[in-house]
Formats: C-alpha cells, sequence, structure tokens
C-alpha cells in the first residue's frame, strides 16, 4: 500500500489524445497505462449546459511497458508512442473492454548506442494519412497509415526529437540540439528551413539548456519554446516577431489555440515547469493564467469540436478540465477508485 | 254518590249571546241545534273511617315523643283548580268548550297548597300546569309571579316534582321559618298517601319528617281538606267575579264580558290564585287541624268551613248577579267548587296533551314513569279489606242472594284451608319417610366400603408362606380349609418376620456408627500429615537450591498464577507453553504484591456478594449519590486532588504482572513487562533491552525499550488504547493516555491479542490471509462488555510475536549499528557497506560526499516543504524515525530527509531531497530531482536481492543518494550551455544520453553489468 502510494506519487502523465467528436479522452502516463474518459455526459450536458463535471476513467489500459511518450488522434485510430514503438487503437475498441491494439509498428534498432528510440512525440496528417514520429535516435520517421511501411525519415537534429507538428503541407520538428527544422516532405529530404531560438538573445536562457521541447504551427506563424524563451517565428520571413514572457522554468508545451472559445485574441498555450498554464495573444499579452494540479505540465489537449475542452496534466495523477481558455473548470484524477 | 247534570253550552255566534234569557229558549235551541246534554261524574274518596279514628293518638304520641310545636308541623296537599271556569249557568261557554268537558281540560291546573299547625307560615302556592312555558307567561320570571311553577305532562302534582320541591324549596322555606322562629329545624310533614307522594319524600331530608295519612281517610283527616281547599277555591272565584265586574264596568253587556273572558289567561289565573291564597286566613289555616290534632288545637277561634263557605258562595252568586250572570245561583257555585277535585276522563287527557303539543312544543318534558309496586304488606291489607267488606256486605246486605254468594265464597275459602292442612300433614310425613330412607342408604354403603386394618398389609404369597412359614404358625391342617385361619397364619408369619429384620437393622446400625469412628480417626491422622510433609519440604529447599531444581518455585508460580486477572493468565499460559514447547530462550515470570492481590480478590467476591443482596447497597448508593451531588455543587470543576484520585484509580495496575525474557542466540535480551489496567481492561506492555556488549554511543533511542516495539504489527504504536470503550473513560476525566505511557506501560495491540483480548476495531479490517483473526472460532469466557479472552487467539499469536519481536531487536541492533556508523561518518566511502553489495550495486567511484547525518525532530521535518507530499499520502508519521543527511559535491548540496519506519527494515526509509546549486530546487520545481527520488523511494527493491541484505538497506540508500547526485551533477553540465568552468562537472559515469524523452529524464538507473547509467 505504502509501495503503491509512493509510485502513485511519482506518476507522470506525458501525453493525451481525444476522438474525433470529442467523444473519448485517452490519456497516457510514464507507466504505459492509457487512462480512457468517457467524454458523452459531459458532451451532452455542454449542449444542455447543465455543467457537468467529467468523471474518473472509464477504464485503464496497460497499453505499455514504458512509458506513453506521445499519443495522437485520427479518425479511426488511437495512435501511442512508446520507446520503440508506435501503436493503434481503434476509438470504438477503447471504450469496450478491448486493450489489445489493432496495429503496431516497430521501431528499428540500428544503433545499438542509442538503445531503442522513444517516441517523443507523434503528428498526423489527414490528408496524406501519414503520422509524423519525433524519436530519440535523432530522426522524425514518417508512416504511412495505409500500409503501415516507414515511407520517409526526415533527418537533420544534432539530438533526440522533442517535438513534431504538421499544418498544411508543412511539418516542423524541434529537438534537444535546439533547433527548429521545418520540412515540406514533398520537396525533399532537406529541411526547408532551419531555426536556432537559443541564438536569439531574447530568447536564450543558456543555464536552462537550449533544448527546444514544445513547438506550433499555425499558417505562417510558428511558436517554439524550451530551454528558450518562448517565441512566434513568421516563417515567410523567418523573423522572430514576438517573445512571449514566460517564467524563468523550463517550457514543454506551446500550442496555437486560435479555434478555441477564447482562443480569438490569438490564444497561445504556454505550459512547462510551473504550477500554471498561461494563455497569451499573438501580441504577448498574458490573458490568462491557469493554476494546475501538476506543478509541471507535459501535455495540453485542445479540441474545439463539438466544444472547446482543454485539459492539461503532467507531474501529477490528475489533469485539469477546462471548457474555455478562461478558467479551470474541475480536476479528474486519473487513478481508478 | 252524586250525580249532576250539567250543560254544555254552545253559541255559534256572539250576537245571540246576548238574547240568552231563559232556560225555555234555551232548551229550543239546544234541540234545534241538536244540542246533547252530557253527563259527567264525580267519585267522592271512600273513606276508612276507622283508621281515620286510630291515626290521631298515633300522631298525638309522635308529636310528643318528638317534641314538635305547632308551628313545625306542616300539610301539604294539591287540589285540581279549573282556572277559567263558571259555575254552569253563566253563559260564559266558548266554542272550543264543547262536549266532553264543560270545563276545558286544559284550564286545569294543580295548586298545591301548604301550611303549618299554627297557621304561622303559608307556602307559597305551586302550580302544576301541562305546559312548560305557557303562552301568557310569556316574559316573566317566573320567580317573581308569587307561586312556585312546574309543569308536568297532565297538569298533575308528580312524585319527581314533589321530590324536587321539597328539597329544592321547601326544606329552605323550613330552615329559614325554624330560624326565623329560633325554634330547632325538625319539621313534621304530613301528607296523605297520593301517588305524587312517593314513600321516598321520607328519606329526602334529615330534618324533614314525614308522616303519611292511613290510605282512604284523606277526606276525614288531612287538614287542607277540612276546608282550608275549599276555602281557598271560593275566594278564587269571587275575586275572578270581582274581576270581571271591575273589567266590565261601564258597559255592563254581555260582549264585554265575553272579551274579557276571552282575554283572561293564566296570568291572571295566578293572580288570582295568590290573592286568593293570602285572604285565606290564620285560623281557618290552623282550624282545620281540628280534626287530626283534637287535643292540641285549643286556641280554636270558631272557623268553621261550613259555616264560611256558605257565605262565601252567596257572595259569589250575587256577584255573579252583577255580571248579568242571572240565572247563577248557589248550586251552581257549589257545583263548580267540587268539580275541581274531579279527575279527567281520558278523552281530556288527549286534549289536554295535544294542546300542550300545540301551546309549546319545545316542551320535551320526560315524566319519570314510576313503576308499578304492590308490597305484601299492601296486598294484605287488601285482602284484609276485601275481608271486612265482604263482611260488612254480609252485616249490611238485604239483597241475601249477594250475601250468599259472600258467605259461600268463606265457606269454600275455610274448607280449601281446611284440605291445605291434611295436604300439608302428608306432605310432611312424605318428607320425613325420604329423609329416612336416604340416611339407611348411606349407612349401607359406608358398610360396603369398610375395609379392616389388615388388608393393607402385605403378606408373602400363600404358597410361598407354605413353604417358609415353620408347622406351628402355619398350621396347614386347620388353615387349608379355612381362609381367616389361614389369614390369621399368614399375618402372625409376617409379623414374626418383620421382628427379625428389626433386629438385623438395629444391629447394622451399630455397625456403621463404629465404621464411621474409625474413619474419623484416619482422617484426623491424615491431616497431622500434612504439617510434617511441609516441614520435609522445608528441609529439602538448601538442596532444590543447590541442585538448581525449580521445582518449589514453580510450586510458587503456579500459586501465584491464579491470582492473576483472566488476560494475564492467558498470557502466562501461553507463553509458558510456547516457552516450552519451542522456545528454550524465553522465561516466564510472574512478579508482583500477592497479598495485594489476594485481597483485590477477596474485594472483588465481596462486590459480587453485595450486588446480590441489593436491598443493602440501596441505601449506600444514596449516601454516595448524595455525598457525590454535594461535592459537585462545592466546586463545578473537579478538585485537583479528586481528579487526581480519579486518574490514579482510571490507570491503576494489577499488582500481579508478567515478564517475559526473549533472549536471542547472541544473549541480548528483551524483558517485556505485562501489565493489566484494572479499570481500562486492557493490557499494557513495557519493555527493556538488555545488551551483552554495552554499546559506547548514546544512541539508545533505537534500541530504547520504550519505542522497540512500536509498530509490532501496522499501525500499533501503543499511544491509544485498543479497547473503544477507554475514550470515554478517559475522555470524562481528560486524561490523555499518551501523558502517562511511562507509568502504565503501552497497550499494544499485539499485547491485547497475545492475551486473548479481542476488541472491535473502530475501523473494519480486511481479513488477510496471513493474520486473519477468526474471533468466532476461538472457545472464550466472557470478561466484560465487548471483551472477550480469546485462548485460541492467544496461541495463534504467540509464536508469531515472539519472532517479532526477535526479528525487530535483530533489526533494531543491526540499525543502530548502522547509525552509529552514519554518526561518525563524513565521507561517502565511510558509510559501512559490505564490500559485495558495494560491488553488485555501485559503480567505483562516487565523487559526491556525505557530510553529516543527524537525527531531526518531526517539527523539523514537518517544516520542510519537499517532505509535504510524503506527510500528506500518510506514508511518513511521527512514528518514523527522522533524519536529515547533507551530500555535498562541490557547491552543490543535496540534503536528504530520511524517514526510517519503526518497522525497519520490513517498511523501508523514505527519502524526501532537495537540492542547493544557485538555486533551490525541490521535487516540485524539478522533474529531475523527483526522479532521483523515485529512484530511491521506489526502487530501492533493486538494491536488496535477500532479506538480510535488507538490513543494510538504509546505507544501501545513502550510497545510492550519492551515486545520483554524481549523475545529476554531470547530466545536469552535459545540455547547460553557459555555466562558468568551475561550475561545470565533468562526465566521469558512463551515459549515453545525458536526457531521454519530453520530460528530459536523467540517467539514474544503473546497470552493474555494463558499468552504465541509462534512464529508465
Amino acid at each position: 500500500m505504502v509501495l503503491s502510494a509512493l509510485k502513485n506519487l511519482y506518476t507522470t502523465t506525458f501525453s493525451q489524445a481525444s476522438s474525433p467528436e470529442s467523444a473519448i479522452l485517452a490519456v497516457g502516463n510514464n507507466d504505459g497505462k492509457i487512462a480512457v474518459f468517457d467524454l458523452s455526459g459531459v458532451n451532452a450536458s455542454r449542449e444542455t449546459s447543465v455543467g457537468e463535471r467529467l468523471g474518473g476513467p472509464c477504464r485503464i489500459i496497460n497499453a505499455h511497458s514504458d512509458a506513453v511518450y506521445s499519443m495522437v488522434s485520427t479518425d479511426a485510430f488511437c495512435i501511442s508512442g512508446t520507446t520503440g514503438l508506435v501503436t493503434g487503437r481503434r476509438w470504438d475498441e477503447l471504450q469496450q473492454q478491448q486493450s489489445q491494439a489493432a496495429w503496431t509498428i516497430s521501431l528499428e534498432c540500428d544503433q545499438a548506442n542509442f538503445g531503442t528510440p522513444e517516441v517523443n512525440s507523434l503528428a498526423y496528417d489527414p490528408g496524406r494519412g501519414l503520422v509524423y514520429a519525433a524519436c530519440g535516435d535523432w530522426r522524425t520517421h514518417v508512416f504511412d497509415l495505409e500500409t503501415g511501411k516507414c515511407t520517409q525519415t526526415l533527418e537533420g537534429h544534432d539530438d533526440y526529437v522533442h517535438d513534431v507538428v504538421t499544418s498544411g503541407n508543412l511539418v516542423a520538428s524541434s529537438g534537444e540540439d535546439g533547433q527548429v527544422l521545418v520540412w515540406d516532405p514533398r520537396a525533399g529530404r532537406e529541411p526547408r528551413h532551419k531555426l536556432a531560438p537559443h541564438t536569439h538573445d531574447q530568447l536564450a536562457r543558456p543555464h536552462l539548456g537550449r533544448f527546444i521541447s514544445s513547438l506550433d504551427l499555425y499558417n505562417d506563424w510558428l511558436v517554439c519554446g524550451g530551454g528558450p524563451r518562448v517565441g512566434i517565428f513568421h516563417l515567410r520571413s523567418l523573423a522572430l516577431t514576438t517573445v512571449l514572457p514566460s517564467a524563468k522554468s523550463a517550457i514543454h508545451a506551446t500550442k496555437f489555440t486560435r479555434h478555441a472559445e477564447g482562443g480569438d485574441r490569438g490564444g497561445i498555450v504556454i505550459a512547462g515547469v510551473l504550477p500554471h498554464l498561461c494563455v497569451c495573444s499573438m501580441a504577448g499579452v498574458v490573458t490568462a493564467q491557469l493554476p494546475s494540479s501538476s506543478p509541471c505540465i507535459y501535455t495540453v489537449n485542445v479540441t474545439d469540436k463539438p466544444f472547446t475542452m482543454m485539459t492539461y496534466g503532467g507531474t501529477s495523477t490528475k489533469i485539469d478540465v477546462c471548457f474555455n481558455l478562461n478558467y479551470r473548470d474541475h480536476t479528474v484524477s486519473l487513478l481508478e477508485d | 254518590m252524586q250525580q249532576r247534570l250539567k250543560q254544555a253550552v254552545l253559541l255559534e255566534k256572539p250576537r245571540e249571546l246576548a238574547k240568552v234569557a231563559s232556560s225555555g229558549w234555551f232548551s229550543g235551541f239546544k234541540n234545534r241545534y241538536a244540542f246533547h246534554n252530557v253527563k259527567l261524574c264525580g267519585e267522592a274518596a271512600s273513606a276508612d273511617e276507622a283508621s281515620a279514628r286510630a291515626f290521631p293518638p298515633t300522631v298525638k304520641k309522635l308529636i310528643q315523643e318528638e317534641g314538635y310545636t305547632l308551628d313545625q308541623i306542616f300539610n301539604l296537599d294539591e287540589t285540581g283548580l279549573y282556572w277559567k271556569c263558571m259555575p254552569t249557568r253563566t253563559y260564559i261557554s266558548k266554542n272550543e268548550a264543547h262536549a266532553p268537558g264543560f270545563k276545558a281540560a286544559k284550564d286545569r291546573v294543580t295548586v298545591l297548597l301548604g301550611a303549618n299547625a299554627s297557621g304561622d307560615l303559608k307556602l307559597k302556592p305551586v302550580l302544576v300546569y301541562h305546559s312548560v312555558n305557557p303562552r301568557a307567561l310569556k316574559g316573566y320570571i317566573k320567580s317573581t309571579l308569587g307561586i312556585h311553577f312546574r309543569s308536568s305532562k297532565k297538569g298533575w302534582m308528580t312524585g319527581q316534582i314533589f321530590s324536587d320541591l321539597l328539597v329544592d324549596v321547601f326544606e329552605n322555606v323550613f330552615k329559614k321559618y325554624c330560624k326565623k322562629k329560633n325554634i330547632d329545624f325538625k319539621i313534621l310533614l304530613i301528607l296523605d298517601n297520593a301517588p305524587s307522594h312517593p314513600p321516598t319524600v321520607a328519606e329526602l331530608s334529615d330534618n324533614i319528617k314525614v308522616l303519611f295519612l292511613p290510605p282512604n281517610t284523606t277526606s276525614l283527616l288531612q287538614p287542607m281538606d277540612q276546608g282550608v281547599i275549599a276555602a281557598f277555591k271560593a275566594y278564587y272565584l269571587r275575586r275572578t267575579f270581582k274581576k270581571l265586574i271591575e273589567a266590565t264596568e261601564e258597559g255592563n253587556d254581555k260582549a264585554s264580558v265575553l272579551q274579557f273572558w276571552k282575554k283572561f289567561n293564566m296570568k291572571h289565573a295566578i293572580d288570582i290564585i295568590v290573592e286568593a291564597w293570602v285572604e285565606v286566613s290564620k285560623d281557618c289555616l290552623s282550624g282545620v287541624w281540628r280534626k287530626l290534632l283534637p287535643n292540641l288545637i285549643h286556641d280554636f277561634t270558631g272557623f268553621d268551613a261550613s259555616e264560611e263557605l256558605p257565605k262565601i258562595t252567596e257572595n259569589c252568586v250575587s256577584l255573579a248577579k252583577q255580571v248579568s250572570f242571572a240565572e247563577v245561583e248557589s248550586a251552581d257555585v257549589e257545583e263548580l267548587l267540587e268539580s275541581h277535585c274531579e279527575d279527567l276522563s281520558t278523552e281530556d287527557l288527549q286534549q289536554l296533551v295535544d294542546s300542550g303539543k300545540i301551546e309549546d312544543a319545545e316542551d320535551e318534558e320526560v315524566q319519570d314513569a314510576k313503576p308499578r309496586e304492590l308490597p305484601t304488606s299492601v296486598l294484605s291489607s287488601i285482602l284484609r279489606e276485601v275481608d271486612t267488606q265482604l263482611q260488612r256486605l254480609e252485616d249490611n246486605d238485604y239483597n241475601a242472594e249477594r250475601s250468599r254468594i259472600a258467605v259461600r265464597v268463606r265457606d269454600s275459602r275455610e274448607k280449601t284451608a281446611e284440605a291445605r292442612q291434611s295436604v300439608d300433614g302428608v306432605t310432611l310425613q312424605l318428607q320425613n319417610l325420604l329423609y329416612e330412607v336416604a340416611h339407611l342408604k348411606k349407612e349401607v354403603r359406608r358398610c360396603l366400603d369398610f375395609q379392616s386394618a389388615d388388608q393393607e398389609i402385605d403378606l408373602v404369597p400363600v404358597e410361598q408362606f407354605y413353604v417358609e412359614a415353620p408347622e406351628y404358625i402355619s398350621r396347614p391342617a386347620d388353615t387349608v380349609e379355612d381362609p381367616h385361619e389361614q389369614r390369621l397364619a399368614r399375618l402372625q408369619w409376617e409379623l414374626e418376620q418383620r421382628r427379625d429384620q428389626t433386629q438385623l437393622f438395629d444391629k447394622l446400625t451399630q455397625e456403621k456408627e463404629a465404621v464411621a469412628e474409625t474413619i474419623n480417626e484416619q482422617e484426623r491422622k491424615l491431616a497431622s500429615l500434612a504439617p510434617r510433609i511441609n516441614a520435609i519440604l522445608e528441609a529439602t529447599r538448601p538442596l532444590q537450591d543447590a541442585l538448581d531444581l525449580p521445582i518449589d518455585a514453580k510450586r510458587e508460580q503456579q500459586r501465584i498464577v491464579q491470582l492473576l486477572p483472566s488476560p494475564l493468565y492467558t498470557l502466562w499460559v501461553q507463553a509458558s507453553a510456547y516457552g516450552e514447547a519451542f522456545d528454550p530462550f524465553i522465561k516466564v515470570e510472574v512478579f508482583g504484591d500477592v497479598d495485594a492481590a489476594k485481597k483485590l480478590i477477596v474485594k472483588e467476591e465481596d462486590t459480587r456478594t453485595e450486588n446480590l443482596s441489593e436491598s443493602d447497597n440501596d441505601q449506600d448508593q444514596q449516601e454516595e449519590n448524595l455525598s457525590r451531588k454535594k461535592r459537585n455543587r462545592k466546586s463545578q470543576k473537579l478538585d485537583a486532588e479528586d481528579l487526581d484520585d480519579g486518574v490514579k484509580q482510571m490507570l491503576g495496575l494489577h499488582p500481579l504482572f508478567v515478564k517475559i525474557n526473549v533472549n536471542t542466540k547472541e544473549g541480548n535480551s528483551v524483558v517485556i513487562t505485562f501489565y493489566y489496567m484494572q479499570t481500562l481492561r486492557i493490557v499494557t506492555a513495557k519493555c527493556s533491552v538488555h545488551l551483552q556488549e554495552k554499546t559506547k554511543c548514546a544512541l539508545t533511542d533505537v534500541i530504547s525499550g520504550d519505542t522497540l516495539l512500536n509498530c509490532l504489527v501496522p499501525d500499533d504504536d501503543g499511544q491509544t488504547s485498543p479497547n473503544p470503550a477507554n475514550f470515554f473513560q478517559l475522555n470524562r476525566l481528560r486524561i490523555n493516555l499518551s501523558d502517562h505511557l511511562s507509568a502504565t506501560g503501552r497497550p499494544y495491540k499485539w499485547a491485547q491479542s497475545l492475551s486473548g483480548l479481542s476488541f472491535s476495531s473502530s475501523k473494519q479490517t480486511h481479513v488477510s490471509g496471513e493474520d486473519s483473526q477468526d474471533t468466532s472460532t476461538g472457545a472464550g469466557s466472557s470478561l466484560g462488555d465487548g471483551e472477550m479472552v480469546v485462548w485460541q487467539d492467544s496461541a495463534e499469536q504467540m509464536p508469531h510475536t515472539i519472532q517479532a519481536i526477535r526479528r525487530r531487536l535483530q533489526a533494531r541492533l543491526a540499525l543502530h549499528a548502522q547509525l552509529v556508523n552514519l554518526e561518525t561518518a563524513n565521507s561517502t566511502s565511510s558509510i559501512a557497506i559490505p564490500a559485495e553489495l558495494l560491488r553488485q550495486h555501485f559503480p567505483g567511484k562516487v565523487c559526491s560526499e556525505l557530510k553529516s547525518w543527524r537525527p531531526v525532530t518531526w517539527a523539523d521535518y514537518e517544516a520542510s516543504s519537499s517532505t509535504q507530499l510524503l506527510r500528506e499520502i500518510q506514508v511518513v508519521t511521527p512514528q518514523h524515525l527522522l533524519f536529515m543527511a547533507l551530500f555535498d559535491r562541490k557547491h552543490v548540496r543535496l540534503e536528504a530527509l530520511v524517514a526510517v519506519s519503526p518497522d525497519h527494515p520490513i517498511k523501508v526509509p523514505v527519502v524526501a531531497l532537495s537540492l542547493y546549486w544557485e538555486d533551490h530546487f525541490q521535487t516540485a520545481n524539478s522533474p529531475q530531482l523527483r526522479l532521483m527520488e523515485k529512484e530511491v523511494n521506489v526502487h530501492w527493491d533493486e538494491l536488496v536481492s535477500s532479506r538480510s541484505d535488507r538490513l543494510h538497506l538504509l546505507p544501501l540508500i545513502l550510497y545510492r543518494l550519492a551515486v545520483c547526485l554524481d549523475v545529476y551533477t554531470e547530466a545536469y553540465s552535459a545540455h547547460a550551455d553557459a555555466r562558468g568552468p568551475d561550475a561545470q562537472f565533468h562526465k566521469e559515469k558512463i551515459f549515453f544520453r545525458p536526457a531521454r524523452g519530453p520530460d528530459r529524464a536523467f540517467p539514474f538507473k544503473y546497470h552493474p553489468k555494463l558499468g552504465v547509467f541509462s534512464q529508465r
């Protein structure tokens, strides 16, 4: 009992994904477990404005033997990434009592020195049916979901890749080496743009390191942060347009949330080793500061269909739930009763 | 007998009334209108003159005996009064006054008149009317009318009304009168025995004696009948005429007369009654008593009704003439006066009732129906009457035929009487004979039932008798034939045998006594043996001591043990049994004040007997309560002294206690002393440790007896009583048990279960396989509410507990050694870890140094924010032994707050970290530090592979921390850019990736085989 209490004390939530139309929320933690929440009750109550709270997880799946570092959602699958594996589970099966994966892609372990690479981030391009996996082997692997084959490998980072996002034709990744690489995968294997935020004096924070742990794309805009401060770059001019105010600690999540309720002023969500989550405008003004039950936030999930719901979690057994970008609505435990 | 013809006059038109002038016309009128005359009969009461003659002397005698004066003798009598009635020949008659009554029945009222013999008190007349509220009296207060108004259905006096009157009205009147006259309040009331005077009136008042006139003597004796009533009525009539005249003075015409008569109503009548009654003179009232009290009415002044009445009658006639009732004659007046006494015919009554109903429908008078009664005395008097009358008939009858019938009747009756006499005689004879028969039958039955005495004696059967009995008794020659002789012989034989047996019995009794004597003798001898044996035992004691034979001591122990309270007894039995069976290193002894224990037992028995005889106790208790109340009154809060006493009593220990010595092979021992708290009904344990070699250091905290046995089972800190009932007992006296632990010892739960005490826990325990306590299977004796001494439990627990105590001692000794070591350590390398373990789990070189190791208090521990989460989830409690370890690597300092469980090493030490490196880092603001803490708190199991390794867990953990600090500093340096060169740490540990995953985890995990570090 003491042991399990202690284990729970050191639980970390790394990733989240929500099914299309926000029927299910899946939350992955460092123990390889995915907690599944049924959002239908909350959905219905939002429509009737009853304001029902999210209950505990409806089930917890032992998904992986290692931490569920990353998750991404497609129309049919909840894809999770862990050490050496990318796994797809059907959304409709998640809710039922099946925890077996629909498919699994193993990463090659060609470099013995690195051990098995972990999948730090996943991105999905619905237009072409591709999944991008930012991995611990310094590369971003691209998988075709039709075939399950690796169609492309994006190489260019000099350390492991922290995050990958895709928007339109562009793919952007950031790494421990402090680089942000923007590709157009159609155009070839070389990155179209290279950014190094730590080289900008306005952003650099050498004592925290140069790593860029999180980035996001929206049209011509790119936001990124990590050891350096959070900055917004304009992709056409590659200029740093805004430096977002942030605390002195490292950043682990940055997100454009323009479509979310309360995000109409350009809402950029910033979170990291802070006990709260900041919402800023494109101009760099903090519009809201939401408290967090985790001292350190690793994952923020924002949905805008059918309604805005933001969930964020990190170094605790709880996630916080918001229905707009202005205040925290409630907190839900990830533990089964 | 009196018969009169009365004429009912009916006139169709009032106008024609004036024309009425002669009877001749009248008869013609009658004929024309087919009028008819109606005969009505009145009957005078038949008077019993004989009784009337006999009565006055009786009255006189009574009056003389009781001493009544004339003032005190009263007579009351009712009379009917047709209040609206004129003499026959007046033309006043109404349309409704037709046959059968010229006097309309509803015009009749009953008037009760009364006065005393002296004529001094004229009672207010009582008027009984057939309706409760006559229309004419509407609006008048009845008490102001000058009369008492009563009503009954018929307009007659009833027994009920009369009784009520007597009680409600007359008694008071009499009383007042007597008071006024200053005479005794005793009244003799003379009444006739009319149905309206029920015999019960005699009992209504003590002061009123009622004397009933003999039947049928009313007309002869009743004073009121002797002229008063007649005078009253005459006055009434005269006054009526006077009124009539007054009313018609001017016109003197018949119309106005009729008009007056029409208006004449009850009210007028009452006025006239009152006036008429006033008019009756005192002389008249007194004079009428002449007949009843001939000797007492001396002052007779010559009132004579016979003189007075005609005068009034004449007066009336003359008055009548004035009102143009020319035809009225004195005879008519007399007739009218007479007619007042007549009874009503059925039709009259019917009419009366109807009109009563009409007059006031709301009137619902219930006339109490008096049950008919015919007492024997009355009956016999009637028969006598018949006899006398028959006699009179015979004497006086001119009709021989008729008198002969009477004679025949009497003759036949005499004959009947004779015949009956003879029948009676015969019946009597028959009765005698029947009785005799019954008597004889009874005698016969008694004879048949008779049994002689010898029949109840059981005799030997005949055959046996002949076999056994000697010849001279059985005499077969005589007895075989003759049953009587045979029986005699058998009886004799029986007697003979019984005599023999009695002698035998006596002899045996004597023998028995002799044997008893010898037994006594031997017992005495045996008793004298005991002291001698004791003496021998005493003598052997030196030998026992010399040979180290504990025979005697054991015996002594056995004796003391009997005095133990039952939980301690259980403990003793189980512990010594366990020791004998398995464990020679356990020694169980009982110590304490034996005398006190004996006294205690005696006292307990006393209280038990006291409880039985509770009657004695009640008084004591009351006194006690009183004194307690007094005490309470004296001071609201308990005196300090009082409280102390209470505390002492509450925490009182049984004078005997059990000591268990648990020795280890190394020669160390734990001595646990078990006490029993009598009031709280729990077992407490004190513990002391005896070590073979004296420890140098003063770190006795870890192995001090006080805390050694804490948490032997989970959550058993011995701070609070396991008996839920104690909470209330202690609360009342505001005792905090934990303040007294040094005196009482600690009430550990395991101590209770060893003693077989089981309490229902406040928490519901989920029965787990290992330590399930199925109390229901244990056969136990009840000790008190909610407590059970369960032997089986105790037996089950004993081996576990002893082992646990041993293990605990061993662990504590090990811990103690480690702590002593750590206390003195000033570098990581000086942490004492077996070399093998060191090689197995850690890389060769460690740069971080353990700087210091010191114990801290709970307050210190609590003050650190790094421990907050651990405290919140209650992984660390105040029971833990708390230490602070400091590690340094150059300018980086790691503070580790280590919490060592009392159950160490079964429960692992828990570490809380904070790091100082330019900034202050805690797990909250440094995910990497959090991972480091996790490394030691969660993944400690990688450090120990066997149970014995566990004993070294604390140093291993500390060593691990030092290694982790190395990794932390090196990994941090690997990716942080712009530190000063002196702030950088050269990478000495082998790891491939300083950071990994989204959380940028550091490679804390060590792979001993590869000698490399990696992330988990």
